[in-house]
C-alpha cells in the first residue's frame, strides 16, 4: 500500500463550511412579500365585497377572475294607508237591501204556494 | 070422519106445506146476508179511509195557513180576523165531518157515510176555493210590503243620485226602479179586490168564473214578482255606483 506524503499542495479537499450569511439576507425579502400578499388579499377582500362596483360587460371573463352572480333587489314599495271612507248611510242602504232581499226570497216561496195551491183545486173539482 | 079426517089431513099438509115452503126461504135469508154485508163492509172501510184522508189533508193545510195570517202586514187586523175566523170555521167543520164519518163507519151506516164524504168537497171547497184564495192574498201582501221597502229605498236613493249630480246612468236606473215598483203595485191591488171577496159558494155558482179569477191573479202575481225583482237589482246597480264613487287612492306615508 502506497501512502501519500504529507503535502500540502495536495491536500483534502475540505467541505467548505456553509455560509449562512445568505440565508439571513434573503428573510425579510420573504416576510415583505408576505406582508404586501396579506395586505394585497386585504385589499382585494374589502375591494370584492363592496356592493355596486361590478359592471356588467361582455368581455370574456379573464382567468385570474370570477363571475360573480349580482341580484339586483327592486326598491321597496312605499308603504300608505288606504283612507276608506265608512259612510253610516252607506251601511244604512247595506241594511236596506238585504232586508228586501228577504221580502223576495219570502215572496218566491208564497208565489210557489200559491201556484201550487191553484194547481190542486182539482181535488176538489174532480169531486 | 073420512071428511074430517081429510079436512085434518089438508090442514096439516097445509102447514106442513107452509113449513117446508119458507123452510128454504128462512135458509136463504141467512145466506145471503152475509155476501151483502161482506160487500158493504168493504163499501164502509173504502169511502172512511177515504173520507179519514180527505179531512186530515185539509186539516193540514187550513192549519199551515192558518199560521200566515197573523203575520200579514198589509191586512188590516179586522180582515185578518175575518180570514182566521173563516179558517178557523172550516177546520172545526172538517173536524166534525172526520167524527162523523168516524161514527158512521163504526155504525154501519153507509149512507149516511157517503154524505159525510161528500160534504167534505160541496160544503167546504178547502181545494176548490179556500186555499187559492188565501194563499194568493199572501202572496199580494208580501209583494205589497216589498214594494214599499222598495220605495223607500228608492227615496233614499234619489237624493244620494241629486246629491251626486244627476249622472245619466244613475237618474236612468232610478226612473226604471220607480216604473217597475208602480206596476208592482197595480199587480197586487188587482190580486186582492178580486180574491178578497170569493167565498166557498163563489165556487159552487160559478166554478169556472172563479177558477179564472184564480189563473188571472197567479199571472198577475207573477208579472209583480218579476217587476220587484227588477227594482231590486236597479237599486243594487246604484248603490254600488254611490258606494264606488267615495274610494280614495291610497296615500303613501311619509
Amino acid at each position: 500500500m502506497e501512502e501519500h506524503p504529507a503535502n500540502p499542495i495536495i491536500a483534502p479537499i475540505q467541505t467548505p463550511a456553509p455560509d449562512n450569511s445568505g440565508k439571513k439576507s434573503s428573510r425579510p425579502v420573504v416576510l415583505i412579500s408576505l406582508i404586501i400578499l396579506i395586505i394585497i388579499l386585504i385589499v382585494g377582500y374589502k375591494f370584492v365585497k363592496k356592493p355596486g362596483n361590478y359592471q356588467a360587460t361582455n368581455n370574456p371573463v379573464p382567468v385570474n377572475q370570477k363571475t360573480v352572480t349580482v341580484t339586483t333587489v327592486p326598491p321597496a314599495t312605499p308603504s300608505g294607508t288606504v283612507v276608506v271612507k265608512i259612510d253610516s248611510s252607506d251601511q244604512q242602504l247595506d241594511k236596506d237591501l238585504q232586508g228586501i232581499q228577504g221580502n223576495l226570497n219570502q215572496l218566491n216561496s208564497d208565489q210557489n204556494n200559491s201556484n201550487q195551491a191553484i194547481q190542486n183545486q182539482s181535488q176538489d173539482t174532480q169531486q | 070422519m073420512n071428511i074430517i079426517t081429510t079436512k085434518k089431513q089438508l090442514l096439516i099438509m097445509l102447514g106442513t106445506g107452509i113449513v117446508l115452503l119458507s123452510l128454504p126461504l128462512s135458509v136463504f135469508a141467512q145466506t145471503v146476508p152475509p155476501v151483502q154485508a161482506g160487500k158493504s163492509a168493504q163499501r164502509l172501510g173504502t169511502v172512511n179511509t177515504n173520507c179519514q184522508k180527505a179531512t186530515a189533508q185539509r186539516l193540514t193545510s187550513l192549519t199551515e195557513v192558518q199560521t200566515r195570517i197573523p203575520t200579514l202586514k198589509r191586512l188590516s187586523s179586522s180582515q185578518q180576523q175575518q180570514f182566521s175566523g173563516e179558517v178557523s170555521t172550516n177546520i172545526s167543520g172538517i173536524q166534525g165531518v172526520q167524527t162523523q164519518c168516524t161514527n158512521d163507519f163504526n155504525a154501519g151506516n153507509l149512507t149516511g157515510l157517503v154524505a159525510d164524504y161528500k160534504s167534505v168537497f160541496a160544503n167546504y171547497r178547502i181545494y176548490a176555493e179556500m186555499l187559492p184564495q188565501l194563499h194568493l192574498l199572501i202572496a199580494s201582501d208580501t209583494m205589497g210590503y216589498t214594494a214599499n221597502n222598495l220605495t223607500t229605498l228608492y227615496g233614499k236613493l234619489q237624493t244620494r243620485v241629486q246629491s251626486a249630480g244627476n249622472p245619466s246612468n244613475l237618474t236612468a236606473l232610478l226612473s226604471d226602479m220607480n216604473a217597475k215598483i208602480t206596476d208592482a203595485q197595480t199587480q197586487y191591488n188587482s190580486v186582492e179586490s178580486q180574491a178578497v171577496g170569493l167565498t166557498p159558494s163563489s165556487y159552487n155558482t160559478n166554478p169556472s168564473g172563479t177558477t179564472q179569477i184564480f189563473q188571472t191573479a197567479r199571472s198577475e202575481i207573477k208579472t209583480g214578482a218579476g217587476d220587484l225583482q227588477t227594482a231590486f237589482s236597479d237599486a243594487k246597480q246604484i248603490v254600488q255606483s254611490i258606494k264606488s264613487s267615495k274610494t280614495i287612492s291610497p296615500v303613501p306615508s311619509q
